[in-house]
């Protein structure tokens, strides 16, 4: 711990005069008296635990390697009831209003009459589905499974830096980090209070039973997985089976009479609920991409008569379009008539054409996004970037300025990681995962990524980055 | 609601018993067979090899010595029938139902998968083969001794049983079928190796004494219905999942099945050592292979594989 040398941002542990804040103080004694070669030792333990579960993921792209296990690292972060009490409480506002503003711009479209925002931008975002026009949705809940991701930036405020209201993923490193620490460091747990995440598998199928169309007291819930070749099918694996329910594949079910069955060892069996795992565009092959084999024919026509629930919906991720980001603090105010509790990170749209000439000028300091793209892909950062990368960035801006926005480059907070023998700061986010049915549930933690390479400011699992264990504390202590 | 599986699921449970067992089998015949070669003369060693691989159904295997055998069946992942390859198999199974196994039977199947692709191991088999042989079989047993002791007696349990019970039956006929061949004169040593493929030769010892000749050899690993690696033992144990899976799925098509493990129990209840060796051994084999064929296919046409009809 003596040797740590935090950079010039916020960081968790220390305070700007190198003093452990209070609520680290435990950690800070527990890993000094610990010594480094036990560190080791409970590090390769955990290592071995990681193995043997077969905590996997798949990285895209690498033929030999397709899985493997998803880094780590095994100093906790830990946050304070009060800041917890304050992330919470802006998420549940956030998915209340996003919510909202999809069942509108899917019906009557009164935040366009109204002029909040452009009819351009919902119009010609990818992932506004005209298919879902008029589609009265189960108990009109459009998102029920989030994963949003905060920042911290140097003021020490957090930020959302995205909502993700696809099919968000990472929550299963969460629940097996936990399990890995509990048996790591069993001491360090009893220096605190740290809230329990156990419950997430129960929430979520709580969660997904309420949003039933049916009548009967047990409706029959699904996960609905690619495939064991998909990036997050441990992912997929595990919550099924926390939740008791069938992991189902496409070629598992079949619909018939808009009546989605299961093939099962006893005949076929009615589907309620489906937790699909599976993008839009693959889900059925009739309404979208005809040539998707991993979806079911006829889906999205049971779907549209109420005859299945879908988690989540259909086309909501026209409100996580980067570009439509920019607005939510707008839509917020719009539905809910109050101020947001997460204030959004700074984020220029560049169809307006004095924010683009602004960015174009400044790109060596700015962060310029793909707004389609997820897990870290189609980026530039600025400073990190050489001039070559910038002047292919400002073409590809100036052709199509619709498919980017620019953000400040955030300066992440950082955390102490154990990397070889010794504990360094990297930068970190925080994905909390919030669902939505009959209420809101949010499990106290979420999943901290960490960008693993001296430097990184990018926590994606794709782009060599790793995650750590969440504490969030059950009472300040004073 | 919890007794639904997934037509798919039970494909990967059933495949999951098969390459278990058959890892199983494998590594212990390798060890067997390779550790009583050691005492034997140039001649009968080649055919004691030529024997080893008709067992393990690999006749056709281009090997230079035992040495070179053993390597092949037991870790050449290009090999689909070495231990190392049935253990990535079951082991693949496995993940794809990973929510409906026990994460005990899990997290061993991949350790052991994790153990056979190591150097770690490849060098224990190139210094230690008996010390190699020891741990593959002892983790392996201890996957069956997950799966009886973490794992309700529901589907997936009787469809993971019904793999496991007729691959053994199927690996004991060729087994049985490849050493009581008459094609070569045999001797004590083979019929111990005989014995011990099966792990049998303590229990022989304790039931019919220490002479060892083929009518015993039939009484014991052919008709005996207490053993666990006798061919009526595990047509009973078949018989029993199958009659489970049937009820428990409320299956109504099952009575032709029923009806052949039905008889072919009966061929064994009835049987005598004598008759068999007196007869047609070759023929019996062949029709109980069949027989076992035509009930791996029914039970895909009743749970697995089945045509929707509305």
């Amino acid at each position: 711990m003596n040797s740590y040398v935090p950079e010039k941002t916020y960081d968790e542990m220390f305070d700007p005069q190198g003093q452990a804040r209070p609520h680290y103080a435990s950690l800070q004694n527990f890993f000094g008296e610990l010594g480094a070669e036990e560190l080791q030792r409970r590090r390769r333990a955990a290592d071995l635990s990681f193995l043997h579960q077969g905590v996997t993921f798949t990285v895209y792209g690498h033929e030999d390697s397709t899985e493997k296990v998803f880094p780590y690292d095994i100093v906790p972060r830990i946050i304070t009831a009060r800041e917890w009490n304050q992330i919470e409480e802006g998420l549940k506002q956030r998915i209340t209003a996003l919510n909202l503003f999809l069942s509108d711009i899917y019906h009557v479209g009164k935040i366009i009459k109204d002029k909040v925002l452009p009819a351009h931008l919902i119009y010609s975002c990818r992932h506004y589905l005209r298919q879902m026009r008029g589609v009265k949705v189960p108990k009109n809940v459009y998102v029920s499974i989030v994963g949003t991701d905060l920042v911290r930036a140097d003021d020490g405020q957090f930020y959302v830096l995205e909502d993700n209201l696809r099919v968000p993923s990472g929550v299963s490193y969460m629940l097996a980090n936990r399990k890995v620490m509990r048996e790591t460091f069993p001491t360090l747990f009893s220096k605190y209070e740290v809230r329990s995440v156990d419950s997430y598998s129960q929430a979520l199928l709580m969660t997904l039973r309420s949003l039933s169309n049916l009548h009967h007291a047990e409706p029959t819930v699904v996960v609905l997985t690619p495939g064991i070749y998909n990036s997050a099918y441990y992912e997929h694996a595990l919550l099924a089976r926390e939740m008791g329910v069938q992991l189902v594949e496409g070629r598992d079910l079949l619909v018939h009479d808009n009546v989605v069955y299961m093939k099962t060892t006893s005949g076929l069996r009615r589907v309620d609920v489906i937790y699909r795992r599976l993008d839009d565009d693959f889900i059925d092959p009739l309404a979208f991409r005809p040539d998707s084999a991993l979806g079911v024919p006829g889906l999205f026509n049971a779907y549209r008569h109420g005859k299945v629930t879908l988690a989540n919906s259909i086309g909501t991720g026209v409100a996580d379009d980067k570009a439509l980001y920019a607005y939510v603090p707008q839509i917020i105010k719009y539905y809910l008539k109050q101020d947001p509790i997460l204030p959004n990170v700074q984020t220029y749209i560049l169809t307006d054409p004095k924010q683009r000439e602004h960015v174009l000028a400044n790109i060596d300091k700015l962060v310029i996004k793909a707004v389609g793209e997820s897990g870290g892909y189609g980026m530039l950062i600025g400073p990190h970037s050489t001039k070559k990368e910038q002047e292919e960035m400002a073409a590809a801006v100036r052709k199509e300025p619709r498919n980017f926005i620019a953000q400040p480059t955030l300066d992440l907070s950082q955390a102490p990681c154990q990397i070889g023998e010794s504990l360094v700061p990297r930068r970190i986010d925080l994905r909390p995962y919030v669902l939505y049915g009959e209420k809101i549930r949010i499990v106290p933690g979420g999943l901290t990524r960490v960008a693993l390479k001296e430097g990184s400011l990018v926590v994606n699992s794709s782009q060599g980055g790793g995650s750590k264990d969440t504490w969030v504390l059950a009472e300040d202590k004073q | 609601m919890n007794n639904t599986m997934l037509s798919r699921v039970a494909d990967h449970l059933y495949w999951f018993g098969r390459y278990v067992e058959r890892a199983e089998h494998t590594a212990r015949v390798l060890n067997v067979q390779a550790h009583l070669a050691l005492e034997e003369s140039t001649e009968r060693r080649k055919r004691k090899l030529a024997d080893m691989l008709k067992a393990l159904r690999q006749p056709d295997l281009e090997v230079k010595d035992f040495e070179d055998a053993a390597y092949q069946m037991a870790l050449d992942p290009q090999n689909f029938a070495s231990v190392r390859s049935c253990v990535r198999m079951a082991r693949e199974n496995a993940r794809q139902v990973r929510e409906r196994i026990s994460s005990e039977m899990w997290t061993q199947i991949n350790r052991i998968h994790l153990s056979v692709s190591s150097s770690e191991q490849a060098e224990l088999f190139q210094n230690r083969p008996n010390q190699f042989y020891y741990e593959v079989l002892t983790e392996l047993h201890l996957v069956s001794g997950l799966t009886d002791s973490t794992v309700s007696r529901d589907q997936a349990w009787h469809f993971v049983q019904v793999g496991r019970w007729l691959e053994r039956s199927g690996l004991l006929v060729t087994l049985l079928e490849t050493y009581l061949q008459e094609s070569w004169e045999k001797n004590y040593l083979d019929w111990l190796g005989l014995l011990k493929c099966a792990t049998a030769f303590e229990a022989f010892r304790k039931t019919l004494g220490v002479e060892l000749n083929p009518i015993k050899l039939i009484d014991f690993l052919m008709l005996n219905d207490r053993f666990p690696h006798a061919l009526h033992f595990s047509l009973l144990q078949l018989r029993r999942a199958l009659s489970e899976l049937a009820s428990e799925t409320e299956n109504r098509k099952s009575k032709e099945l029923d009806r052949l493990v039905g008889k072919m129990h009966h061929d064994l209840e009835y049987a005598r050592a004598e008759e068999i060796l007196g007869g047609d051994l070759l023929e019996f084999f062949n029709r109980y292979r069949q027989d076992l064929m035509a009930v791996h296919s029914m039970v895909y046409g009743l749970y697995i594989s089945w045509e929707v009809e509305f």
